[in-house]
C-alpha cells in the first residue's frame, strides 16, 4: 500500500514545487518555435515557453480536484451513514440522485457558474460538489448499511447514544476503506469535471494558465509545434495514471 | 404494463421537478443574463426594455409555465439576444445525435464484447490488462483522449483527419472525419460499461439456478443466451441509459476540441455569450432525451424480469 503511493507522491512533490522553479515563460519569442535552445519543448501560441507552462498549470487545476474529493467524500460519509439509520434520509438521498442523473455534472456546473457571474472558483467548487454529493452518498450508504446492521451500532443506539455520536465513534472509523477508494474516485472525478470546464473556457474560472486550457489554446498550432498539446495533455494522463496505481482509484467503480 | 407506465410516471414527474429546479436555479443565481449579454457599456433603460420585450419582467411561474408549454410544442424558446433558439439548433441537433448515435452503437457492440471476453478468461493475462486498462480509460477526460489520439493518428501516421471541415452543403466532407471524436468520446464510456457488463455477468452467473442448468447438461450457449443475459439485460440497460447524459456532455468538449458542427459547439458558444437562456433550454433537452433513454431501460428492466417475480 505504501509503496504504491510513492510515484503519486513523487508526481504531486514535482508539480507542487516546479512552480518554484527558475524557468520563465518569456514573451516576445516567435509563437509555436519548434523546440530548441533555451526553449527545450518549443514555444505555444504566445510565444511562451511550454516546459514551463506545463510546470506551472498543475497545481491549481490539481488543489482545486483533491478540495472537491475532500468535500465531496466527507459530506457523502455523513449524509450516507444518516441515511443507512434513518429509512426516510435514505429514500431522499435516492430520489436525489435519481433527480441527479438527468442533469450530467459537466453541464450542471456550467451552468451554475454562467448564471452565477463573478462567483469565481467557489461557484465552481459549490456545483461541483453538488453534483457530485446524491451518487457518492449512495455509495457510502450501501457501505453504512452494512455496519449499522453490526451488533455494536444497535447496542449503542438502544442505549441512547445521539444520532450523531453513533455516526462519528461507531460507523465512520469503520468505513476507513471505502472512504480511501471514494476519495480517490472523487478526485478523478473532480479533476475530470474541473478540466472539462477550463477545456470550454467560463470566463472568470480557471480560464488560463493550466493544463486543459493550454490543450484548448495551442490545439490550432498542433501541426507547428505538437508538444504544445502533447505536453500538457501528457501531464493530465499521467496525473490520471498514477492516481490509479496509487489509490486504486478508477473514475467509478461499478 | 401498469408497472411500466407508474415508472414513466415518476420519470415524467422528475423531469418536471428537474426542469423546475434548473429554470428557478439560472433565475436566482445572482446574475442578469441581459446585463450580461448586453455587456456592461449598455445603459440601464436599454437592458430594461431588452427584458421587457423578451418577457423577462414577468413573475417567475408565469414565465416558467410559458417556457414550457413552448418546450412541449418543440419551440426552445428565445436567446438573450432575441434569436429563436430553433433557428440556432438548425441542422446541430442532427450532427449531434449522429455523433452521440454513432457513439452509442459504438459502445454498446465494444463493451459487450470487451466485457464477453473478459469474462471467459477472468484471470487472464487479457483479464488483468483489462482491468487496469479500463480503469485508466475510464478517467481520462474526453479531450486529452481525443488530443492524443489525434496527435498519433493524423499527425504521426497521417491516417485520419485532425479537424472537422464541412462542405459547401453542409455535410461532412468525409465520414473519415467522425472516427476520432467518436473514438474519443467512446473510448471512456466503452470503459465503463465493460465494467458494468462485466460484473452484471458475473453476478448473473453466479445464480444457483444457472449452476443447476450448467450441471442439467443444458448447452453453454444456451446458459448464456436464457439464462445469463436475461438476468443481466437490466443492469446493462441501465448504466447504458444513465451513459446517454455524460455522452451528451461529452460531446460538448469532444465537438469543441474537433470542431464539429454540433449542438455542443452552441453550448460552448453559449458560455463565451454569456448566454444563460440557451444554456437552460439545452440543459432541458439533453434532459428529455436521458429521461427517454430511461423509460427504455425501464421498458427493458420489467420484459427481462417478466413472471421472475
Amino acid at each position: 500500500m505504501k509503496r504504491r503511493l510513492v510515484p503519486l507522491a513523487a508526481w504531486v512533490a514535482l508539480v507542487a514545487l516546479a512552480p518554484l522553479l527558475p524557468i520563465t515563460a518569456g514573451e516576445g519569442a516567435m509563437p509555436f518555435a519548434d523546440p530548441g535552445a533555451g526553449h527545450p519543448l518549443g514555444t505555444d501560441a504566445l510565444g511562451r515557453d511550454v516546459l514551463a507552462g506545463a510546470f506551472e498549470g498543475g497545481l491549481l487545476l490539481l488543489t482545486v480536484a483533491a478540495a472537491i474529493a475532500l468535500i465531496v467524500t466527507t459530506l457523502s460519509a455523513l449524509l450516507g451513514s444518516l441515511a443507512a439509520l434513518h429509512r426516510r434520509a435514505g429514500r431522499a438521498i435516492d430520489a436525489a440522485a435519481d433527480a441527479f442523473i438527468l442533469v450530467p455534472p459537466v453541464i450542471g456546473v456550467l451552468l451554475v457558474v454562467l448564471a452565477w457571474p463573478g462567483g469565481g472558483l467557489p461557484a465552481l467548487l459549490a456545483a461541483t460538489v453538488l453534483f457530485g454529493v446524491p451518487y457518492c452518498a449512495k455509495v457510502m450508504r450501501s457501505a453504512a448499511s452494512a455496519v449499522a446492521a453490526t451488533g455494536y451500532v444497535e447496542a449503542a443506539r438502544a442505549s441512547g447514544e445521539s444520532t450523531a455520536r453513533v455516526i462519528a465513534v461507531e460507523m465512520l472509523p469503520n468505513l476507513a476503506p471505502t472512504l480511501v477508494t471514494q476519495l480517490g474516485l472523487r478526485f478523478t472525478e473532480g479533476l475530470y469535471v474541473v478540466s472539462a470546464v477550463a477545456f470550454l473556457r467560463l470566463p472568470g474560472v480557471l480560464d488560463e494558465g493550466n493544463w486543459a486550457v493550454m490543450v484548448r489554446d495551442n490545439a490550432p498550432g498542433m501541426l507547428l509545434n505538437p508538444w504544445a498539446v502533447a505536453a500538457p495533455a501528457a501531464c493530465l494522463l499521467i496525473t490520471v495514471i498514477l492516481v490509479h496505481t496509487g489509490l486504486g482509484a478508477r473514475r467509478e467503480e461499478p | 404494463m401498469i408497472r411500466f407506465l407508474a415508472a414513466l410516471a415518476v420519470r415524467a414527474g422528475l423531469l418536471l421537478v428537474v426542469l423546475a429546479a434548473v429554470y428557478a436555479a439560472a433565475d436566482a443565481l445572482p446574475g442578469d443574463p441581459v446585463r450580461l449579454a448586453m455587456g456592461p457599456t449598455a445603459s440601464p433603460a436599454d437592458v430594461e426594455a431588452r427584458r421587457e420585450s423578451l418577457g423577462l419582467d414577468r413573475p417567475l411561474p408565469a414565465r416558467f409555465a410559458d417556457w414550457l408549454s413552448g418546450l412541449v410544442q418543440g419551440d426552445l424558446g428565445t436567446t438573450v439576444r432575441g434569436q429563436p433558439i430553433n433557428d440556432l439548433l438548425g441542422d446541430r441537433l442532427a450532427s449531434t445525435l449522429l455523433l452521440t448515435g454513432l457513439t452509442f452503437a459504438f459502445v454498446l457492440v465494444v463493451a459487450l464484447a470487451w466485457a464477453a471476453l473478459w469474462s471467459a478468461r477472468p484471470r487472464g493475462r487479457f483479464g488483468r490488462t483489462s482491468a487496469v486498462g479500463t480503469s485508466i480509460l475510464v478517467a481520462t477526460p474526453e479531450f486529452v483522449l481525443g488530443t492524443l489520439l489525434v496527435l498519433v493518428f493524423a499527425l504521426v501516421l497521417g491516417l485520419l483527419p485532425a479537424t472537422t471541415v464541412v462542405g459547401a452543403d453542409g455535410r461532412l466532407a468525409t465520414p473519415l472525419m467522425l472516427v476520432l471524436p467518436v473514438l474519443a468520446l467512446g473510448l471512456p464510456h466503452a470503459a465503463w460499461q465493460t465494467r458494468v457488463n462485466r460484473a452484471a455477468i458475473a453476478e448473473a452467473a453466479a445464480m444457483p439456478h444457472v449452476e443447476q442448468a450448467r450441471l442439467d447438461g443444458v448447452p453453454e450457449r444456451r446458459v448464456v443466451t436464457r439464462h445469463v443475459l436475461p438476468l443481466a439485460a437490466p443492469t446493462i440497460a441501465a448504466s447504458l441509459a444513465t451513459m446517454v447524459g455524460t455522452l451528451l456532455a461529452g460531446a460538448v468538449v469532444v465537438e469543441t476540441l474537433f470542431n464539429y458542427p454540433g449542438a455542443g459547439q452552441l453550448v460552448a458558444g453559449s458560455l463565451e455569450s454569456r448566454d444563460t437562456t440557451l444554456l437552460v433550454s439545452l440543459t432541458a433537452l439533453c434532459g428529455l432525451v436521458v429521461v427517454a433513454a430511461l423509460v427504455i431501460a425501464d421498458a427493458i428492466r420489467l420484459w427481462a424480469l417478466r413472471g421472475r417475480r
